[in-house]
Order: C-alpha cells, then sequence, then structure tokens
C-alpha cells in the first residue's frame, strides 16, 4: 500500500516536472517553429496528463481510505488469480495485435515511399519481437 | 483432460451464497461463479484454500477426469 502511494506521487511529480520542462521549453523557443516548438507542445501535453492521472489517483486513494471496506474490494478484485489470468492473456494478445499494427504501419509508409517513418517502425517492429524473447529467457530462469 | 469440482454443491448444502464464499476465499464473487461453471481452473494454493474451507480433501473438491 506505501508502494502504492509512493507510485502516485511519483506520477504527479514527474507530470508536473515533464509540464514544466514544456513550459520552459516554450518560453525559449517561443519565436520558433518546427520540432522545437512541438516538442515543447508534446511536453506539456504529456505532463499535463500525468499530472491529471496522478491527482486522480491521489483522491480515489483519499477516498478509499475513509472507505476501508471498499478499498479491501478492490484490493481482493486486483489480486484475484483469475483478473490477474485474464489481465496476462488479454496483454500476450495484444502483444500480438500490436506486432501487426506496426507492420501495417511499415507497409504503409513504405507505400507511400516515406522513408523515415518507415525505417523508425521496422525498428519499433524488432525491438518489440527482441523484448519478447528477452522476457521469455529472463522469466525461464526465473519460473 | 476434465477437471470437474463439487463447489456448487457443497456450497449449496451449506447455504453459502456466492458472495459470502468469495469473501472467506478472498477472490472476486466472479471467480467463484466461473469455478463453479468449470470455466476456470483454481491455481494450488486457491484449491487448497477452498478445501480447507469446506474440510475435506483436494481430490474429493477437485475430480481429474482423463480422457478416454
Amino acid at each position: 500500500m506505501k508502494m502504492k502511494s509512493k507510485f502516485r506521487s511519483v506520477i504527479l511529480y514527474v507530470g508536473i516536472a515533464v509540464f514544466a520542462v514544456g513550459l520552459l521549453l516554450t518560453f525559449i523557443f517561443s519565436d520558433a517553429s518546427g520540432t522545437m516548438s512541438s516538442v515543447a507542445a508534446v511536453l506539456c501535453g504529456i505532463g499535463a496528463g500525468w499530472i491529471g492521472a496522478g491527482v486522480a489517483f491521489m483522491i480515489r486513494g483519499r477516498r478509499l481510505k475513509d472507505d476501508p471496506e471498499r478499498a479491501k474490494r478492490l484490493e481482493i478484485e486486483e489480486k484475484d488469480e483469475r483478473n490477474i489470468h485474464i489481465r496476462e492473456k488479454a496483454g500476450y494478445i495484444m502483444w500480438f495485435i500490436s506486432l501487426i499494427m506496426i507492420a501495417a504501419l511499415m507497409l504503409t509508409f513504405r507505400i507511400l515511399d516515406d522513408m523515415l517513418p518507415f525505417w523508425l517502425c521496422m525498428g519499433v517492429f524488432w525491438i518489440h519481437i527482441i523484448c519478447y524473447f528477452v522476457l521469455i529467457s529472463v522469466y525461464k530462469k526465473k519460473i | 483432460m476434465r477437471m470437474r469440482n463439487r463447489l456448487e454443491e457443497l456450497r449449496k448444502q451449506r447455504n453459502i451464497t456466492q458472495e459470502e464464499l468469495a469473501v472467506a476465499l478472498e477472490v472476486s464473487r466472479q471467480t467463484v461463479g466461473s469455478l463453479e461453471n468449470g470455466r476456470y481452473n483454481p491455481s494450488i494454493t486457491l484449491a487448497i484454500k477452498i478445501a480447507r474451507y469446506f474440510d475435506i480433501a483436494v481430490e474429493e473438491m477437485f475430480i481429474y477426469e482423463e480422457e478416454k
């Protein structure tokens, strides 16, 4: 439970930091157009998202503190072995779906003759596959 | 292979609701439902917990049937 509340705080603080960096970049490159202004906007967006998630987690945590019965029920739902099995199965299927989606993107960029995104997708495609086999080897040793 | 269990039968014998059993076993009510329907086979830990709750042997609660 302590770990979770720490995790919630980390989300919020990382969000604030990312948002602040984005805001700083917006002021520094206020006249710039193109990559830097896009990076600043993306950072502000990501930071705001994380702040929102962090605040939502904190509010939820405070509410659950006042309602121990509901907190217990939620904890059971989270640790329930069938729910864990369902999540793992969904994640495994999602791995294949992601792979197909990346491959489809790669093909689209190749047809459009847009080579930079094509090579980026190619990189992500192989990292995706390599990560899978690395994790299999890690878990073979662990389990 | 097929795994059958007597969970529903024993639960009803003792007049316990799925919700009450779920609370006692610290699992969700849906898990109890899935176990009773045979849609989900429990881990060894949960199987032992269930058997202990009903005070019977695991093999009496979970019946393993090999396909012919």
